[in-house]
């Protein structure tokens, strides 16, 4: 038979577990998350949040139109509508990327919508907004100006990009 | 009762569009904006022409292969343009008309670039030859060969 000691010992682990499960629920359900479309390129990761991108599309045959500025490459046709296509290496002042599949992300911030050339999708992750980081302060000042924030994730950091400030960017260019 | 095409919007007609192609591209320009087109001579004095491609901004684009001369005319001010031999003339309804996207849009307008249609041989690029030439300053008075 076990002594009281222990009942009470249990007891008490018990009770502390239940209530450390119930604290993690109420952070559960407290704690807000933002999705986010984390995707590469040029090597590096950067996201977006998840509820400005509307579609993720295959690169297809970009149409030039006359006057653009070499960060707006044309357009494309998605489902007979007409839409933009944004190169965010021109945007960010990266290197220019050989031949090889790419990706087109459809976003769109406020009364704009365009496509966006990737690299590749990594992740669509649900994020909590306490691990949301500022922005380093290491950015060059090409990019400085587009990035929102920081993840920190097992693959790398992730550069949270402001959507607004980079078709701002595109339509002074 | 009256009726309406389907693909027109009410009011306005069908866009009557001179098709040609430059530096790869496919245009569609207003054909009442053509006051005439004809065979390009280069012996031919034309000193206010402006190859099309230079004028709408697409930098060198190929040799031409049947150049031709197209006349836009308005209010006693004429805008000579030198394009490839136009490959249609379409009556299309409005319909099928597709605004340019918000971030491309002001870039085009400038070049005379205002709106596009999808279709199988790929986009079609409006282009209003009026907008295109003031824009561009290339009016110049009728009659004068100087």
């Amino acid at each position: 038979m076990p002594s009281e000691r222990e009942i009470h010992t249990s007891d008490r682990i018990l009770s502390e577990i239940r209530l450390l499960r119930e604290r993690e629920k109420i952070q559960d359900v407290d704690e807000p998350v933002e999705k986010f479309v984390i995707f590469s390129l040029s090597g590096s990761l950067y996201g977006l949040p998840g509820r400005d991108v509307l579609e993720i599309l295959p690169e297809e045959k970009i149409h030039p139109i006359p006057g653009t500025p070499p960060c707006i490459p044309g357009l494309i046709t998605v489902r007979g509508e007409i839409e933009s296509v944004l190169d965010l290496r021109a945007v960010l002042g990266l290197p220019a990327r050989g031949e090889g599949e790419r990706l087109i992300l459809l976003a769109s911030s406020g009364s704009i919508r365009s496509g966006i050339l990737i690299d590749t999708v990594e992740d669509v992750a649900d994020v909590p907004r306490s691990s949301i980081l500022p922005a380093p302060s290491t950015l060059g000042n090409d990019v400085r100006d587009y990035v929102c924030g920081q993840l920190q994730r097992g693959d790398g950091n992730v550069a949270l990009l402001d959507l607004a400030g980079i078709f701002a960017r595109a339509a002074v260019a | 009762m009256a009726t309406v095409a389907e693909d027109t919007l009410p009011g306005v007609p069908p866009l009557r569009l001179l098709i040609f192609t430059s530096g790869g591209l496919r245009f569609g320009a207003y054909a009442d904006q053509v006051a005439a087109l004809g065979p390009w001579d280069p012996d031919d004095p034309h000193p206010h022409a402006v190859p099309f491609h230079h004028a709408v901004g697409l930098g060198n684009a190929e040799a031409f292969r049947n150049p031709e001369t197209c006349i836009v005319s308005r209010g006693g001010e004429v805008c000579t343009l030198i394009i490839e031999s136009p490959d249609d003339l379409v009556s299309v309804e409005t319909r099928i008309v597709r605004p340019l996207p918000l971030l491309v849009e002001p870039f085009a307008l400038e070049r005379g670039v205002w709106a596009a249609i999808p279709g199988e041989e790929g986009i079609l690029l409006l282009v209003d030859l009026y907008r295109l030439a003031t824009n561009r300053n290339l009016w110049h008075p009728q009659g004068d060969l100087s």
